[in-house]
């Protein structure tokens, strides 16, 4: 899901923006570097082939079909299609830049919130659930199955993951008083089904580019080499562990019957008018922020200030309509 | 006389495919003209794409303006030879016609008032100077292949290779374009099976027939052998067809 | 099935072709409206939600943005009313959680959720409608240009061209496959897997295809693996309108954000 610019605050939108660009000048490093030990013909055709794919990724995700078992549609993200074409940094450089060009055309992704939506969609799948959940489950002559099996548990985790990154920005936000808990929840729940979904797409289409292309997939791939089998051994193990841990992290908190301490406390005190919100740490957090950067003593809004400003506002209006700019026929 | 490009005995086949080029030799001299004339599948391209070293023939070898086609001649080579592909819409990438045309020379380590100059000479020779700032998609077809020839010629090649340049056009934008390659002395080899281009256009051609030279001669002689013609599955040009019964 | 690629054609199309008209927006430099951009977008939403009196003011720039661009302000503010829904849907939860008063209209009491579920919505309202004003008044090419020369680094710009390039034609594509698919489909419904699945990977084929004939007509001409740095040339340099309206515009919102101005007033 993409993050949008009325839910975030400007703290957590610099603190994602500085990690994507971290990540986008990581990914531009290796590909430069990685791309200069190739041999010619790959490496002349890298750089048309992310651009095109990039393209390709922005129409693919524009047509819907319709998730199995449920009534509803949806459309693929392409994060693990893309890198079982180009490897992960390339996959995530490629996929950043048609975030980018979404934001531009469309207008309703947000432009502060490109950093979350870079982190959230293209490093959870490309970096992240591509290398530890697919790469190491598939070797060069994987049958269909496996694939498949190795498509969904990749986009289930990198849905998953983005999802939680997203509740965390928007509860870290402070601007929707939204219960972390609940929500994040919510997100993983759908998520989960989303990623199933997106799962079986790409393996379906991650099927017909093998029989028609074999070279171009991940055995032949781009920009990644082959991982030894120690290698790959040990990221099995490391994939294990860390489904292990989230599995078990998530259950943990969901399953808790301890309340914490403050919301127990405020269970005794039912309709308290001065509740902001229930997961008033970080609540606490982004208020203090956003009173720090006020200059003037914080009075709230006044049904006269409303009006106000909006016969302002109207007049504005009418003088912007009167001196417009009329683009002669 | 020295020849300017050269096929010895040229092999070659894609990857786990047939050979698509069996034995294929010609020479080409300076300022030739030449048609490579075939159906579809004989090969035509595939010898195109060898010329400039997009593919390496699996036995055999390439000489171009003297230069063998090897690994390290590559890029010496393709600043010699000038590719247009049959679709132009994969060599217009960039956002507008002027950086596109300035491509090719700005990767030939040339200062900047160089890069301007041969872009303006190259829009000039074609005749799209006011299609400078355009973007590629709003150009027509027999605009997109004239820029696109405009990119090629920025780099001033001393070979011309063109695929198949009247596929798709409309007969004003097919006539304009033959008369531009017409005023061009550069060393052409065309590929194509548009028989009356090539009555225009190249006084020599080679019949190339599922991937071996079936013929190599002045156009008219070839024109004369009808069931010639007909074995490599083209026709006489109708022009010719009307005329000589 | 469609309506979203028309939809993403229409807009590429319509921003371009309001980009190049000789507006008085248009003619400000690209790096100025970038920048006055962000701090819109930064200085609005630094503030608390709960000042919406405060957050109406910012309209302001919207407003005058697509005067000035010869854009009418009811096609920006449409296109910008489509992301309530999706806003409006995690903001609810704002009534239920925020229940203390903040203010009485004829006697009935508006609690502080309500006046923030309407805060963030406008919120998002308005910066949809800034975003839509400077891309439409700069085309998406020019706004690339402009953060490259802000200092996007140059791989990631040509990387952004190539795609933009390129996006027209794999939209056209991926329609004319759609439509194929569409007129043997008898239902309007949206594209069951199997036959979603072979519409996409004959695209990616496609593409596959494409980019690799891209390749070659780059390699064809010299092309190593780096794209090359083209010179600007006709590009506009910097002018005293430019800063003019960069000061101006940055001041303008920066006080909008620290001053209450219509709590002063009325």
């Amino acid at each position: 899901m993409h993050m949008s610019d009325a839910l975030i605050s400007p703290s957590v939108a610099a603190g994602a923006g500085v990690v994507a660009v971290s990540l986008i000048a990581v990914a531009i490093e290796v590909c430069t570097r990685k791309a200069s030990t190739l041999n010619p013909t790959r490496r002349e055709y890298l750089f048309p082939l992310m651009g095109v794919l990039g393209a390709f990724v922005f129409a693919a995700q524009m047509i819907n079909f319709t998730i199995p078992g449920t009534g509803s549609s949806g459309h693929i993200v392409g994060g693990i299609l893309l890198a079982a074409i180009l490897g992960p940094w390339a996959a995530f450089l490629t996929l950043s830049s048609v975030l980018i060009i979404q934001a531009l055309i469309f207008a309703d992704g947000g432009i502060l919130a490109l950093g979350c939506n870079i982190v959230n969609m293209a490093a959870m799948s490309c970096l992240v659930a591509y290398p530890i959940f697919f790469r190491t489950l598939v070797c060069p002559n994987a049958s269909a199955a496996r694939i498949s099996a190795a498509s969904i548990i990749a986009s289930v985790i990198a849905l998953v993951l983005g999802a939680a990154a997203l509740s965390a920005e928007t509860a870290l936000s402070g601007v929707a008083a939204l219960p972390m808990r609940q929500f994040l929840v919510y997100m993983v729940v759908i998520h989960l089904v989303i990623g199933v979904g997106e799962g079986i797409a790409t393996a379906a289409v991650l099927a017909i580019v093998r029989h028609y292309r074999p070279d171009i997939l991940f055995e032949n791939n781009l920009s990644d080499t082959k991982p030894t089998v120690a290698h790959r051994a040990a990221r099995v193990i490391s994939l294990f562990a860390i489904a292990a841990l989230i599995i078990g992290a998530s259950f943990s908190w969901v399953a808790s019957s301890k309340p914490d301490g403050l919301e127990w406390s405020i269970e005794k005190v039912a309709e308290s008018p001065t509740l902001a919100n229930p997961d008033t740490n970080y609540h606490r957090i982004a208020a203090q922020m956003q009173e720090q950067t006020a200059l003037m003593p914080d009075y709230d809004t006044s049904l006269a200030g409303i009006l106000g400003s909006g016969a302002i506002i109207l007049g504005v209006f009418v003088i912007a309509y009167i001196f417009r700019y009329q683009p002669r026929r | 006389m020295h020849h300017y490009l050269t096929f010895n005995d040229i092999h070659f086949n894609y990857p786990h495919a047939e050979e698509a080029l069996r034995g294929v030799s010609f020479t080409l001299q300076h300022g030739e003209h030449v048609a490579i004339a075939g159906a579809n599948g004989a090969g035509k391209s595939t010898l195109l794409m060898l010329c400039n070293g997009l593919l390496m023939p699996t036995s055999g070898w390439v000489d171009v303006g003297g230069v063998r086609l090897t690994e390290q001649s590559l890029q010496t080579i393709r600043q010699q030879v000038g590719l247009i592909f049959q679709d132009a819409d994969n060599q217009l990438f960039m956002p507008t016609v002027e950086e596109d045309i300035a491509f090719g020379p700005s990767l030939m380590h040339l200062t900047d008032e160089e890069v301007a100059t041969r872009t303006s000479q190259a829009m000039h020779e074609v005749g799209i100077e006011h299609l400078r700032g355009r973007e590629p998609h709003t150009l027509s077809g027999g605009e997109k292949r004239r820029t696109a020839i405009a990119t090629v010629l920025a780099m001033t090649p001393s070979l011309l290779l063109l695929d198949e340049p009247t596929t798709g056009l409309d007969p004003r934008s097919r006539r304009q374009l033959i008369e531009l390659l017409r005023g061009f002395r550069h060393t052409m080899l065309i590929a194509t099976h548009d028989m009356d281009m090539i009555a225009d256009l190249c006084p020599r051609t080679i019949l190339l027939n599922e991937g071996v030279v079936a013929a190599d001669a002045p156009t008219e002689k070839i024109f004369d052998d009808a069931s010639l013609l007909e074995r490599c599955g083209l026709e006489r040009p109708l022009s010719w067809q009307a005329m000589k019964f | 099935m469609s309506r979203r690629l028309y939809e993403a054609l229409y807009l590429i199309d319509a921003t371009e072709h309001t980009a190049r008209l000789k507006t008085p927006l248009a003619q400000i430099d690209a790096r100025a409206k970038l920048v006055v951009l962000l701090t819109f977008l930064l200085t609005m939403l630094s503030l608390p939600a709960e000042r919406l009196s405060n957050l109406m003011l910012f309209a302001i720039y919207p407003i005058t943005m697509a005067a000035a661009a010869g854009i009418g302000y009811g096609q920006v503010l449409r296109r910008s009313l489509i992301i309530i829904p999706f806003v409006a849907l995690i903001a609810l939860p704002n009534i239920f959680y925020q229940r203390e008063p903040m203010l009485e209209v004829y006697g009935v009491v508006i609690t502080r959720g309500w006046i923030t579920l309407l805060a963030i919505t406008l919120r998002g309202i308005l910066a949809v409608q800034g975003v839509v004003v400077v891309i439409a008044s700069t085309g998406l090419y020019g706004t690339c240009r402009a953060m490259q020369r802000l200092g996007v680094p140059h791989i990631l710009a040509s990387q952004i061209y190539l795609t933009l390039r390129y996006i027209r034609l794999m939209v056209e594509q991926a329609l004319h496959l759609q439509q194929a698919v569409e007129s043997r489909l008898f239902s309007r419904k949206t594209l069951p897997l199997t036959l979603w699945a072979r519409l996409t990977g004959r695209l990616l084929l496609l593409s596959i295809g494409r980019g690799e004939a891209v390749g070659r007509a780059m390699a064809s001409r010299g092309f190593v693996g780096q794209m090359p740095q083209l010179p600007y040339r006709h590009t506009k340099r910097w002018r005293r309108r430019d800063s003019t309206y960069l000061v101006v515009w940055c001041s303008t919102l920066l006080l909008l954000r620290v001053l209450h101005f219509a709590e002063m007033i009325f």
